[in-house]
């Protein structure tokens, strides 16, 4: 019934028909399907996509699927249907306003179901708690804005047996707001996962992005955040951890546009069985942006002579008045701490989970919500000594 | 840095910034056709299979598109370029038979006698074609090899046939393809079993026409055991037109030698410098790429190693210098085949008046390459705010027992730094020319003399206009 389809064959007209929504948002995604249309695929021949099967990527008619959340007080907290009716002054210029510079983009402005709506001008202490929840082909379409001075934090989770998911989200900070977005992702071993979060930082404003990508059978997360107004900044920390046959592509991209603006960049990557990974990393400094400090490290473990990982970290700078550095490091682990390790009566197995659990501590330990921050080291170690890896995740 | 512009402009006259009339015999109508590749195979009076291979290579030319990366190369054409021009001396290896006016250029070009006694031979490029080549007796007598390619390939065919082409394949990318069509000159060089040259052997190359390219194809053969360290320099005169470099130089490093390859490129800064530089290490081989970027207006140049035996080790040493209106697009690349091949890169660039620099590389692990090492270390200074600089490394690694290591850092020369030698009575300019001359020492202390004092002083008068 949902049969994932060529490009060409999408009906996005019988699907508008069926959306119940104000006319004004069937216009942006008719809009937005108009620019699909136009809109190359990528190749291989993309930088992004050089290492990822982009074939395996195919346009579908979506379907529905749930979005539960958890809301503290004093931030709004709604899923996209329900941001369209109660909150039409806050949202509709933001999603009027958006254009896509991406096939995927515009895909997910024009066929998205469901997704969340955040709103925030005060400081809240408790976060917000998303779960998706994808049982088939889905798109999801989601806006955090914070107003100046506000305080919030997201934890999203994105979870269930889709063949494919495909989302966006778009967050802006204004002055000196923080927003803090906790990404989990832990699809099961069949999902198509494409994700990708914008950031955009007004004058003295944090985003900082924590993700686990754990999930899929091919998943890209694309985090790209921009500093529009000086003294903004960024701090950045993921892990991913491929098992049996996943690709796990990570793309960070932060452009510095304003001056004094500060990013720091860490992801960690571990490889088992035949999995491989694509990290991509650019950091760019336009000319204006005098007083930059930007940051950016990869890190990537074989556990197997299988694991195959891509690191390409990057950086473009068109002014002198900075400092900027990259690095990237990839190995084994160290034969001296496993013996260490097995010497004191730990089994192979359980040397290489501690270890691995070490390896990803300082970014787990980012997440600030204790539930999922176990549930997280849980499916970490599980993926570790799992023999189901093949079958499960 | 337009080292020969500003050179030229400078009080002092740039010893390289002239150009001497050369009457011509032999070239080829401007533009590139079939008839164009078989002219030039038959001046060359070749065997049929080179003549095989150039058309095969104009095929591949063809056929492949611009790259889609990297420099703005919308400035060449490739129908205004004529592919190849037979000076009027033929091959001489004395000394006193080069005709006089070549001879003289050779002179004012900073080939004084006692240079020519600290290295032992000297191949010199003029226009299209090897025209003076000599080598010391004692080289000689060890059975060493140092030809220009023409030469090598009517004096060696079966050495010549069975690498040419072998490291850098004949459509590798579009100006490898360029290159294999209508090469010209260049070096051979064959170093027999366990021989040792001690002294580094030498070739200069120059531009000296408008509008004509260079398409030179060096071909170096260490066989097993032995130990040769390379080095061309290359100068050209400014000139308004545009000109093309599509160089091809491969490299074969057999068991157990040891290759070095210093390059000082500094060509006039309207010259696309498009070159492929390869290196094949057998078994516990050793290549060494020690490479420099002054001169062009635009290079692409990836000096890279195969390391194809056991404990093969690639060693790859770059600096750049991009001034106004100048791209360095320059980088390494090692490719690690089998187990326990080390790499080392290290790559210095300064940017400045508007110039940019982009480190591009590539380590690659195949699968079952267990221990293997690699580290890659880049550092950009740019000078001042009209400047940029890039570092796009990639990082393919298909084994999981390997230690790889990359790192970069882009930053400006720090005002303590400046102040501190300042105080101490240094002018600004000189301050910032002991700063840049520190910050590529680790490359200009692997130099030949003569080539270090060059650079130590090219960098001061470049400084002279940095500053105010």
């Amino acid at each position: 019934m949902f049969a994932i389809q060529q490009e060409n064959s999408i009906n996005f007209e019988s699907f508008f028909k069926k959306l119940r929504e104000p006319s004004w948002s069937t216009a942006v995604r008719k809009e937005a399907a108009k620019n699909f249309a136009k809109l190359p695929l990528p190749t291989r021949k993309d930088e992004e996509w050089k290492y990822t099967d982009v074939k395996g990527f195919t346009f579908f008619e979506p379907s529905s699927f749930a979005v539960s959340i958890v809301s503290p007080k004093g931030v709004v907290a709604v899923s996209m249907p329900d941001a369209l009716e109660k909150y039409d002054g806050l949202i509709r210029p933001i999603l009027q306003k958006a254009g896509a510079k991406d096939k995927f983009s515009a895909f997910c402005s024009a066929a998205w179901t469901n997704g969340y709506f955040v709103y925030a001008d005060g400081n809240t202490e408790n976060p917000v708690i998303v779960k998706h929840t994808a049982g088939e082909p889905a798109c999801s379409r989601s806006v955090i804005v914070a107003e100046r001075n506000a305080r919030v934090t997201i934890c999203e989770i994105f979870d269930g047996d889709a063949p494919s998911h495909y989302g966006t989200l778009d967050v802006v900070a204004k002055e000196n707001a923080e927003v803090n977005v906790i990404t989990v992702q832990r699809f099961g071993d069949g999902t198509w996962d494409h994700t990708i979060k914008n950031g955009r930082c007004e004058r003295d404003a944090r985003i900082n992005w924590t993700f686990a990508l754990l999930g899929g059978r091919t998943s890209k997360l694309k985090e790209e955040t921009v500093f529009e107004g000086s003294g903004a900044s960024s701090e950045l920390k993921g892990v991913y951890f491929g098992t049996g046959k996943q690709h796990l592509s990570v793309v960070t991209n932060t452009n510095h546009e304003a001056p004094n603006t500060r990013a720091n960049i860490e992801t960690r990557g571990v490889l088992k069985d035949d999995a491989s990974s694509m990290s991509r990393g650019l950091i760019r400094i336009e000319k204006v942006a005098h007083g930059t400090d930007s940051q950016l490290h990869d890190r990537t473990l074989h556990l197997s002579s299988g694991a195959m990982s891509n690191s390409i970290p990057s950086l473009e700078i068109e002014n002198n008045d900075v400092r900027a550095s990259h690095g990237s490091s990839t190995g084994k682990i160290d034969e001296e701490q496993m013996f260490y390790l097995m010497s004191r009566g730990l089994s192979r197995e359980e040397a290489e989970t501690l270890i691995v659990e070490g390896f990803f501590e300082t970014v787990v330990n980012a997440i600030s919500v204790s539930d999922v921050r176990e549930g997280v080291r849980e499916l970490v170690s599980s993926k570790i000594t799992s023999k189901e890896h093949l079958k499960l995740v | 840095m337009p080292v020969s512009q500003e050179l030229v402009r400078s009080k002092q006259e740039y010893r390289y910034g002239f150009h001497d009339d050369v009457r011509s015999v032999y070239e080829t109508p401007k533009g590139l056709s079939e008839s164009t590749v078989r002219a030039i195979s038959e001046q060359k009076n070749e065997p049929e299979w080179m003549l095989e291979f150039r058309l095969k290579a104009l095929t591949a030319f063809v056929n492949k598109p611009m790259p889609a990366w990297g420099a703005d190369l919308s400035g060449i054409n490739f129908d205004e370029i004529v592919y190849y021009i037979k000076p009027s001396a033929r091959t001489d290896t004395k000394w006193e038979d080069v005709p006089e006016q070549i001879r003289k250029t050779f002179q004012r070009l900073g080939l004084p006698e006692a240079e020519q006694k600290f290295l032992g031979g000297v191949t010199a490029q003029y226009e299209s074609e090897a025209v003076y080549h000599s080598i010391n007796k004692d080289l000689e007598a060890k059975g060493v090899v140092f030809l220009s390619m023409d030469e090598g390939l009517k004096q060696y065919p079966e050495l010549v046939k069975k690498y040419f082409g072998t490291v850098v394949p004949k459509e590798d990318n579009k100006f490898a393809a360029l290159n294999s069509a209508v090469w010209s000159g260049g070096s051979f060089l064959y170093v027999p079993k366990g021989v040792h040259v001690n002294v580094p052997l030498q070739a200069y190359f120059r531009i000296n026409a408008e509008r004509m390219g260079q398409f030179e194809r060096t071909l170096i053969i260490v066989d097993e055991g032995a130990s040769v360290h390379y080095v061309e320099g290359c100068t050209a005169p400014t000139y308004s037109r545009d000109s093309l470099h599509a160089a091809v130089v491969e490299v074969i490093a057999l068991k157990d030698a040891k290759v070095r390859y210093t390059t000082i490129q500094n060509w006039s800064s309207n010259v696309y410098n498009l070159v492929t530089k390869r290196a094949m290490a057998y078994e516990g081989a050793t290549v060494e790429w020690i490479d420099g970027n002054l001169g062009s207006k635009v290079t692409m140049k990836y000096p890279s190693v195969i390391l194809r035996g056991q404990n093969a080790k690639a060693d790859i040493l770059s600096i750049a210098f991009a001034g106004p209106g100048q791209h360095q697009d320059a980088g390494a690349k090692t490719i690690h085949l089998a187990p326990n091949t080390s790499s080392r890169i290290i790559s210095k660039s300064v940017s400045m008046g508007g110039g940019r620099t982009t480190y591009r590389g590539l380590v690659r692990v195949g699968k079952g390459c267990k221990g293997v090492k690699s580290s890659v270390r880049c550092d950009a200074l740019i000078l001042d705010e009209r400047s940029a600089s890039d570092t796009v490394p990639y990082m393919e690694i298909y084994e999981d027992d390997v230690s790889i290591a990359h790192e970069a850092t882009v930053g400006k020369i720090s005002e303590e730094a400046l102040f501190y030698l300042m105080s101490r009575g240094l002018k600004e300019n000189e301050a910032m020319a002991l700063i840049v001359k520190g910050f590529i020492e680790a490359f200009t202390k692997e130099l030949p003399m003569e080539y270090a004092i060059e650079l130590n002083r090219l960098i001061e008068m470049e400084m002279e206009g940095a500053v105010g």
